[in-house]
């Protein structure tokens, strides 16, 4: 996978790794910015209210897997 | 024995062009030869390579002499050699025989097996014809007469000339007779037979203990040198590398990715989320104080006076506070235990839209500060600005000061617990007693509990002991020992 990578890029090998390293830093720059939100909203593991249901981790497991669901 | 002085393989080519399997058997047959070489006494060297080279000669032999129906002998002759054929070969050879009784009977008997796994190489003449290399043997069994002993003889002689000329794959080394013939233009050579080529060659040096000779001659497939095989075969290497060794390699490298992600996740939530939640706590607090209403307080070092003349406190008539808007903090939380400096804005609701940003989010279905009932909030213990990091150190009497626009709500702690998330009954305008009306002003701070994880809650309830207008003056539980002064 990261080999067809390193393969596909064109240029020198320098050129190459400056490549990769800017596309790491995009990928966690996104997870950063997108993914970990929203992980961080369907997860349980930072709930700190009290509240009526929705604490247990079946039922936020859930609620993450609910968008899945919808588009099957 | 170079493709340019043969000329019986020339000819012959358009015959038979599965011939190079002769060349790849002789080079088991010298296998065999040095093997035996190795094993016996010097003295009797020169003919214990004799039986190995004998089939490379008796290829020529017969090609000369056989020339007839029969066609090419090179190739499938010397593939069909079997033991009892070999055996006649030998008695001209009694001391041969005697040295090497083991190891010359195998190496006929694995040819057929190997022949049977490249079936492109049994060529024309069916295993049932003989090979026509053993015309040579007295006892051959059609009678013809011996022609090819003079070959015997020569290989015997020129098995000696390519041994010291470090030639061991199947070169005669000598240019007068056609022997070893059969060869085959390098780049027709199919990857299988390279593949054997390369074995033998792996297992010669192994038995010799001898690197591989650089140069081959030409008009040999080994001529090809051995790295520019392994080029070749490392130049494609999808077709060496399974379809299920890839794909495990890139479920590996999947799997590894989602690690790192997962504790990139980590590092986001503890370290990365009250980063981002800084800015926006200082933004929060700002509009609070951009707020029409909003009066500013009287700290006691603006009072520039070493006895500065606090607020009244007021223990009764309590004010009341205006409702605030979904999601829009309108009042602000100080905890001396944690700061003087400590200032958290508070925010209509607990979603993540209010306790993400670092603020402290008021359970809407409670009731208002200062209000009869219980002033529930909820904050990060953990993450996202942790207003409540440390909740933990907070103590019986601890002063809990909510500045609303106008007013001092100083509330007083005087219990915590403990308990499991879904324990709604803390929050309760009386906690733990439904349905009773209530006769206290309550605050109820929740959080998760223990840090890292939310298995419980952690609970901080304080009750309202007075109330001061900012206007008059500072308030002095706000104000630091060391700017009370002494008249207090």
């Amino acid at each position: 996978m990261y080999g067809a990578l390193w393969r596909i890029l064109p240029g020198p090998r320098w050129f190459r790794a400056f490549a990769l390293l800017c596309l790491a830093l995009l990928a966690v720059w996104a997870c950063f910015q997108y993914l970990f939100p929203w992980m961080s909203d369907v997860l349980p593991f930072n709930e700190l209210t009290v509240e009526e249901g929705t604490d247990t981790v079946e039922e936020s497991l859930g609620a993450i897997l609910a968008p899945l669901t919808l588009v099957r | 024995m170079s493709g340019t002085d043969l000329p019986a393989p020339q000819g012959q080519s358009s015959d038979l062009p599965d011939e190079p399997p002769v060349t790849l058997s002789n080079i088991d047959a010298i296998l065999a030869a040095r093997r035996a070489e190795d094993a016996a006494p010097p003295g009797v060297r020169a003919e214990t390579s004799e039986p190995a080279q004998d089939s490379l000669g008796s290829d020529a032999g017969t090609s000369d002499a056989d020339a007839g129906p029969i066609g090419p002998p090179q190739g499938v002759a010397e593939g069909t050699l079997d033991p009892a054929e070999a055996d006649p070969e030998s008695d001209d050879e009694p001391i041969l025989l005697s040295e090497e009784p083991a190891s010359l009977p195998e190496e006929p008997a694995s040819r057929p097996d190997e022949l049977a796994s490249l079936p492109d190489e049994s060529g024309p003449r069916g295993a049932g014809q003989p090979p026509t290399w053993t015309q040579i043997e007295p006892t051959d069994p059609r009678g013809a007469p011996p022609i090819a002993a003079p070959s015997l003889t020569e290989a015997v002689a020129t098995s000696g000339e390519a041994r010291n000329g470090g030639d061991s794959f199947g070169s005669d080394g000598g240019e007068d007779r056609p022997i070893g013939a059969p060869t085959r233009p390098a780049a027709a050579l199919t990857r299988a037979q390279l593949r054997r080529a390369t074995a033998v060659h792996a297992v010669q040096a192994s038995q010799t203990g001898s690197t591989p000779p650089v140069r081959e001659p030409e008009g040999n497939i080994l001529e090809i040198p051995w790295p520019a095989v392994r080029q070749n075969e490392d130049a494609d290497p999808r077709h060496r590398i399974p379809v299920g060794a890839v794909l495990t390699g890139i479920l590996g490298e999947l799997l590894i990715t989602a690690g790192v992600i997962l504790g990139l996740y980590v590092v986001w939530e503890v370290l990365w989320s009250t980063v981002e939640a800084r800015p926006m706590q200082a933004q929060a607090l700002e509009a609070v104080h951009e707020r029409a209403q909003y009066v500013a307080p009287i700290t006691a070092a603006q009072t520039g006076s070493d006895t500065p003349a606090f607020a009244t406190e007021y223990t009764e008539n309590f004010p009341e506070i205006a409702a605030g808007a979904d999601a829009v903090p309108w009042m602000s939380l100080h905890v001396p235990r944690w700061g003087y400096d400590y200032d958290i804005a508070i925010a209509q609701g607990t979603g993540k839209g209010v306790i993400d940003q670092g603020l402290i989010g008021h359970y809407p279905e409670t009731q208002n500060a200062a209000e009869l009932g219980n002033f529930a909030v909820a904050g990060h213990r953990i993450t996202h600005g942790e207003p409540f990091a440390r909740i933990q150190e907070l103590h019986n009497g601890d002063e809990l000061i909510v500045e609303t626009d106008e007013y001092y709500l100083v509330y007083e702690m005087y219990d915590q617990r403990i308990v499991v998330p879904t324990e709604m009954s803390v929050i309760w305008a009386v906690p733990g007693q439904a349905g009773v009306p209530p006769e206290r002003r309550l605050i109820t701070l929740t959080t998760c509990h223990p840090r890292y994880t939310s298995t419980h809650r952690y609970i901080v309830w304080g009750e309202l002991a007075y109330w001061t207008k900012k206007a008059d003056g500072p308030l002095r539980a706000l104000t630091p020992p060391e700017q009370r002064g002494e008249g207090r």
